[in-house]
């Protein structure tokens, strides 16, 4: 159907862009604070309690103040290139919220691709890190931009090998359809985290090294090479590149819950519980906070991941086990181990 | 000129003996504080004064002696115990440190705890010897003794609580200066040192003790409570307002200068200092100081900027041509006043002049000749002739000189202990005066003769005429011979002549007389006559300096004031500081363009001045003065100039510049004093112009009352007048008529009426010092201002109610 | 043996369990964090804080400009003029000032006062708006004195068996 030719569709989309990114944006803003709290709490002292109720408005204080500094460009840096990359950086990370469900229904785009283009969603993301620290004509731009390509490059093989995995048990590449699969009577033993229990921890941590964060944060490392691939970006580029990783938190922090956990459904579904069994997008919303807060959990408690020992976990480690485990996926398949949807 | 022989001391026997092991050698006679001082091995004291005679009452100097192998069992003042051969002397032995310890503890025992209020503290000669050899807790849990004070005077502050009765101020006041002014009175306890009358200390010499007391029971009235000793700068600086040119330390904060203390230099002042010099520095920061350039713009004196300033005098001074004439400040350095010399000669006149107060110029003035006898050897004449001169107002220390040869024995070496003479014994010098009025001295006059002003030429023909004078002039032979016979003008004379050493010392009623040209070739050729040095008082601070650089003229001031110039300007005088004040005003009033260039832009000048140009004074400028020995002193400015001021040779080279006068392309002082470095150390001329005569004498009638016009001791000079303690010192007179009883009776004058003197209405003070025919009205006051000058007669009658 | 429990252990991800399982308990541990300035931390009585020039219980005041505190101070931040007091004659300053912003707050000038004049109040919170305010003048450090002479008093009689 061509989008021109009703207006109203037009406009009921953009509506629905709104309420997704909008959100989304602010989510990001409350996420940074939750994190800055958590981490706090974590290091027994108090994270920002002054602007507004309990710190709540320091995200938005950040923000303010980003976008009213003032942007310095490097000498002899690529302009162009300079502000294309934040935008490379954020405008996958923000597009791939079209395919993300939130309830049996209640999705931008049911697409049938949506693994795929999660994907190649993802994949983009790398250029915008890599022509940042390229166009900053700064050694420790180029170091952590080079690194961090390297690093996202070779833990996206371990994650669409996870992928894939889901991919057979569940039959489709629809996010609705992967979470309807895992649907059953058993409750949270249906999810697809029991049999593809190496694998879950494969994608989470994929995910975590994707989005460069502790332990997996040479790419910025804060307290070697200051800010990384973003060391030269000041003011409103950096709220992008700023948005953007978190964005992608929020993201990773709901795939796994739809990829491995059941979605929106109830860990209690069957079981009679009444109103604890009904499947929701509440569920969903709890578990991407629990993983959300498990993120940051993993800040406050590791230290950061050697560069060479990043690349031999991507290689040597998750791949050869991901590569097995499809083999194993696809023997449970075969064998209708595992009950796909009710 | 005359020889005098310098040494006539005898050769020093010397004495050796150990001293804390080291060999020492002194002379014989002295005792052992000397000759460790000498060897520079301390001894703590407070009593001892290398000057002032020893009095052993503090006992801090206590050493252990050891004679004949022997200690001696009681310790031993080292100020009063003299050495002897062979004699051991210990000042670090237990024993030493305990009696000097213990001394320590009973001086502090009744002294109170004023070291945070008390002015001495951080120059205390207490509290560093109680550092140093004193206990470091106290034991004493009594009450102590308090003093009430007394005041003394606007310049010295006392707190005699403080006092530790080393009598030093008492030994200072009594031989010193003479006047047994201070004294100590019951004992024990009650002991306490004073004047007990609770009159003010009158000597002139008074603000020494301060420097001699070592506690802050004597401190510096002027200076109490300003600063501390720690936070002054000391510059070294003279006084200016004689021509002994003191040396003393300024002691400035912040750019101000707040005192004054001696600077010790055996040759000059040795470690003392006057009065006028010690407190002239609040002069310095006067209401009426001039601070900015000014310059009379319709009428009116208006602010202005140096450049505009410059321009303005040196427009002037092109409008009037040669006719220029400048009155200059005897205190004025040796470099302005040679750069103003060359200025008002390249302008094409020779009116310039430093000495204000001469009438008589038919010799050329006083020519600026130093003393013939330097000040140091004043101090070992066995005779000398005072002719017109209160010493002690005009050069304080060169009177203390005087009275030191009155009171010791030239013959006896210098080195010796000064406790050992007895008054009755002493040979001092024979001291003879001839004055106006019957002045008060400090010393014992050997003879004494005063003459009114009008009676003074006979008076010097006639001691000439003892003396066998000839006279080279055939005016003054016909005098001589035409002179009395005077049986005591021959034994003076005779007296001079028999004394291996002697001095005739000239001083301010011969240069200020109308004859005075007579008293000089008189004086002089007396002097020659007995074998005396010559030693004449400059009328003024630099005036040796001034004469060797040009600054004045044979016709003098006196013409400048007869014939007043088109061009007139002034150079830090005021017009009490000229011989008649009234023509010195008539001479700024008729000049058709007055500059005044000096520190104090008083009401006079405010009134008649085309332009005020501010300079510092000597204190605040890098400049030369010489003194009366002829000793260049060359000095850096000390305090800070105030607002716009400047010193007077940069002023002196930009309008030199502006007038394009050759000779004014300098840049820096140093090439100025390059140039007359020459004239400086040359000697002056002591003759008389070539060519010029004596003028004709002149008798007085009958019944006359002259005046006597000697300059109050504290009205010298701009600044000091300006000083407000000195000015509220009792030897500050307020002017007034001083006149003989008979005198006073005859005019009616006596019971408390004032007096009409030339129309000036003025106390009278009936005093027996003042000679019949002579009217002593003090100079240098404005009230005094109209009257005639000195020797001049006076027309006298009572104020009728 | 030995390998074979730590391969496992290794694989089981045991010793990153332990890691989380410390941060979990300090996320629960009361926090240190002080809330500045609705709470202070106690301060000493000996607290070396903004200067103030006390008084006599009678209104006299203490300095007699002995200089002791000018000449001690390692920073060189006091300024003292004296002179005798117009109306009685007395040792007084004309002017004392204190520049704030040279002085180390180190106390020497109070250890050296004679009188107890000059002493180092508790108070750390002030500030100064324009150039210039940090020379505080006799005027106001009298001023301080007056108004914080109780604490300034219980702060030195507490303190008092010690000096």
């Amino acid at each position: 159907m061509s989008m021109s030719s009703d207006p109203m569709i037009l406009l009921w989309t953009l509506a629905k862009i709104l309420v997704i990114a909008v959100p989304l944006i602010i989510a990001v803003a409350m996420y940074v604070w939750w994190e800055r709290k958590v981490i706090g709490w974590m290091h027994v002292r108090m994270g920002p309690n002054k602007i507004g109720p309990f710190g709540l408005l320091q995200a938005f204080a950040d923000v303010t103040k980003l976008l009213i500094k003032e942007i310095i460009i490097p000498t002899n840096a690529n302009r162009f290139l300079y502000f294309t990359a934040p935008l490379l950086a954020v405008i996958p990370a923000l597009a791939v919220w079209a395919i993300i469900p939130f309830d049996n229904g209640a999705v931008l785009s049911n697409a049938n691709a949506g693994v795929l283009f999660l994907l190649a969603m993802t994949s983009l993301g790398v250029y915008g890190i890599i022509l940042a620290g390229w166009a900053s004509n700064s050694r420790y731009a180029l170091l952590g931009a080079m690194r961090s390509a390297a690093q996202m490059i070779s833990y996206e093989i371990c994650m669409g090998m996870a992928l894939v995995c889901v991919l057979i048990l569940a039959g489709s590449l629809n996010f609705t359809a992967i979470v309807e699969a895992q649907a059953g009577g058993k409750g949270l033993f249906d999810w697809f985290w029991l049999p593809l229990l190496p694998m879950f921890f494969v994608y989470y941590i994929s995910g975590v090294a994707e989005t460069n964060r502790l332990p997996f944060d040479v790419a910025e490392g804060e307290s070697e090479i200051v800010a990384g691939f973003h060391v030269e970006y000041s003011g409103s580029a950096f709220a992008l590149f700023f948005l953007a990783e978190y964005a992608n938190m929020i993201l990773l922090s709901f795939l796994a819950p739809i990829l491995f956990l059941g979605g929106w459904l109830s860990p209690f579904q069957g079981w009679h519980l009444g109103w604890f069994s009904q499947p929701g997008w509440w569920w969903l919303f709890l578990k991407f906070f629990i993983f959300a807060t498990s993120l940051i959990w993993l800040r406050a408690t590791f230290p950061r991941y050697r560069y060479d020992q990043i690349m031999r976990l991507g290689w040597k480690v998750f791949i050869p086990i991901s590569i097995a485990w499809i083999f194993v996926a696809g023997l449970f398949k075969y064998f209708n181990v595992v009950t796909i949807g009710h | 000129m005359s020889a005098q022989p310098k040494d006539t001391a005898p050769p020093v026997e010397m004495v050796e003996f150990e001293v804390d092991g080291h060999p020492v050698s002194a002379p014989k006679g002295s005792m052992i504080i000397q000759a460790t001082d000498a060897a520079k091995i301390p001894v703590p004291r407070f009593c001892y004064h290398e000057k002032l005679p020893i009095a052993a009452n503090c006992r801090q100097c206590m050493v252990e002696v050891e004679m004949g192998g022997k200690l001696v069992p009681k310790p031993q003042p080292a100020c009063a115990t003299p050495i002897a051969p062979g004699m051991k002397v210990f000042t670090r032995s237990p024993n030493a440190m305990k009696w000097q310890r213990n001394t320590m503890e009973f001086l502090l025992i009744n002294h109170p705890l004023d070291c945070p209020i008390c002015d001495q503290g951080g120059e205390c000669e207490l509290q560093d010897i109680s550092m140093g050899y004193g206990r470091s807790v106290t034991r004493f849990t009594e009450r102590k003794r308090t003093v009430t004070d007394e005041n003394i005077g606007p310049l010295v502050a006392t707190e005699m609580t403080r006092c530790i009765h080393c009598t030093r101020c008492v030994r200072f006041v009594g031989e010193i200066a003479g006047t047994y002014e201070m004294g100590d009175m019951s004992r024990g306890d009650s002991h306490v040192i004073g004047t007990y009358i609770g009159r003010t200390i009158e000597s002139e010499l008074s603000g020494n003790v301060i420097d001699v007391c070592p506690v802050g029971a004597l401190t510096d009235k002027v200076f109490q409570f300003k600063a501390r000793a720690w936070e002054l700068i000391a510059k070294p600086s003279i006084g200016y307002h004689d021509a002994l040119g003191s040396n003393l330390w300024l002691h400035t904060k912040r750019g101000q200068a707040l005192r004054a203390v001696p600077r010790d230099n055996e040759a000059i002042n040795e470690c003392w200092l006057s009065d006028r010099d010690r407190y002239s520095h609040q002069g310095l920061y006067a209401d009426d100081r001039a601070e900015k350039p000014l310059i009379r713009k319709g009428g009116e004196l208006v602010e202005v900027g140096w450049d505009e300033a410059i321009a303005f005098v040196a427009d002037g001074l092109k409008k009037a041509g040669s006719d220029i004439g400048a009155l200059v400040a005897p205190m004025t350095s040796c470099e302005e006043g040679a750069l103003l010399a060359q200025l008002v000669r390249g302008l094409g006149s020779d009116r310039i002049d430093h000495r204000l107060r001469v009438q008589d110029f038919s010799d050329g003035g006083p020519s600026g000749a130093t003393f013939e006898m330097s000040v140091e050897d004043v101090a070992r004449v066995s005779a000398a002739l005072i002719i017109g001169s209160n010493v002690r107002h005009e050069m304080p220390l060169l009177n203390h000189r005087l009275r030191h040869a009155s009171r010791h024995d030239a013959s006896k070496h210098p080195a010796s202990n000064p406790a050992h003479y007895d008054i009755s014994e002493v040979h001092g010098a024979k001291i003879f005066a001839i004055n106006p009025v019957r002045f008060e001295y400090n010393f014992e006059l050997a003879g004494e003769k005063v003459f009114a002003p009008q009676d003074f030429v006979d008076a010097m023909l006639c001691t000439a005429k003892a003396a066998g004078v000839q006279g080279d002039d055939r005016a003054l032979a016909e005098a001589i011979a035409a002179a009395d016979d005077k049986e005591d003008a021959r034994q003076w004379v005779a007296a001079l002549r028999d004394a291996p050493s002697s001095v005739v010392v000239v001083g301010d009623a011969v240069t200020q007389h109308p004859q005075a040209s007579w008293l000089r070739v008189l004086a002089r050729a007396i002097a020659e006559a007995t074998n005396s040095a010559y030693n004449e008082l400059p009328s003024g601070a630099n005036a040796v300096g001034l004469a060797r650089v040009g600054a004045q003229s044979s016709s003098g001031a006196k013409a400048i004031f007869d014939h007043a110039p088109k061009a007139l300007i002034t150079w830090q005088t005021g017009s009490q500081d000229a011989s008649v004040p009234a023509a010195y005003d008539k001479a700024r009033e008729n000049a058709e363009f007055y500059v005044y260039a000096g520190a104090f832009a008083c009401d006079g000048v405010k009134r008649t001045a085309d332009a005020v140009l501010p300079l510092g004074l000597p204190p605040e400028i890098d400049g030369t003065w010489v003194n009366v020995d002829g000793i260049v002193q060359a000095l850096a400015a000390g305090s800070a100039l105030p607002g716009e001021a400047r010193p007077g040779w940069k002023v002196l080279r930009a309008l030199g510049a502006a007038l394009g006068v050759a000779g004014f392309d300098f840049v820096d002082l140093k090439d100025v004093h390059a140039r007359i470095a020459g004239d400086l150390s040359g000697q002056g001329t002591g003759d008389r112009g070539p060519g010029q005569r004596l003028p004709a004498r002149t008798t007085a009638p009958e019944g006359v009352l002259a005046r006597v016009a000697t300059v109050g001791i504290y009205r010298t000079d701009a600044v000091v007048r300006r000083a407000k303690a000195l000015q509220a010192h009792p030897l500050n007179r307020a002017p007034a008529l001083r006149i003989c009883a008979d005198d006073a009776r005859a005019l009616g004058l006596l019971g408390g009426v004032k007096a009409d003197v030339d129309g000036v209405t003025l106390p009278v003070v009936i005093d027996a010092a003042v000679p019949k025919g002579c009217a002593w009205i003090e100079a240098g006051f404005a009230a005094t201002a109209a009257l005639p000058p000195h020797g001049a007669a006076l027309s006298i009658k009572a104020v009728t109610a | 043996m030995k390998r074979v429990t730590e391969y496992l252990k290794s694989l089981l991800l045991l010793e990153l369990a332990a890691g989380l399982w410390v941060t979990l308990k300090y996320l629960f541990k009361p926090k240190y964090t002080l809330r500045f300035p609705m709470e202070t931390i106690p301060r000493s009585v000996r607290f070396r804080g903004l200067h103030a020039l006390r008084r006599y219980p009678n209104g006299e005041e203490r300095c007699i400009a002995c200089k002791l505190c000018e000449a001690v101070c390692p920073a060189l931040a006091i300024t003292i003029d004296s002179a005798p007091r117009a109306s009685d004659g007395q040792r007084r300053t004309t002017r004392y000032d204190i520049d704030l912003f040279k002085c180390i707050y180190c106390g020497f000038c109070e250890e050296s006062c004679p009188v107890d004049s000059i002493v180092l109040t508790d108070i750390l919170e002030y500030h100064m708006e324009r150039r210039g305010e940090n020379v505080i003048t006799k005027p106001q450090l009298l001023a301080m004195g007056d108004r914080f002479e109780k604490s300034i008093a219980a702060n030195r009689a507490q303190d008092a068996a010690y000096r």
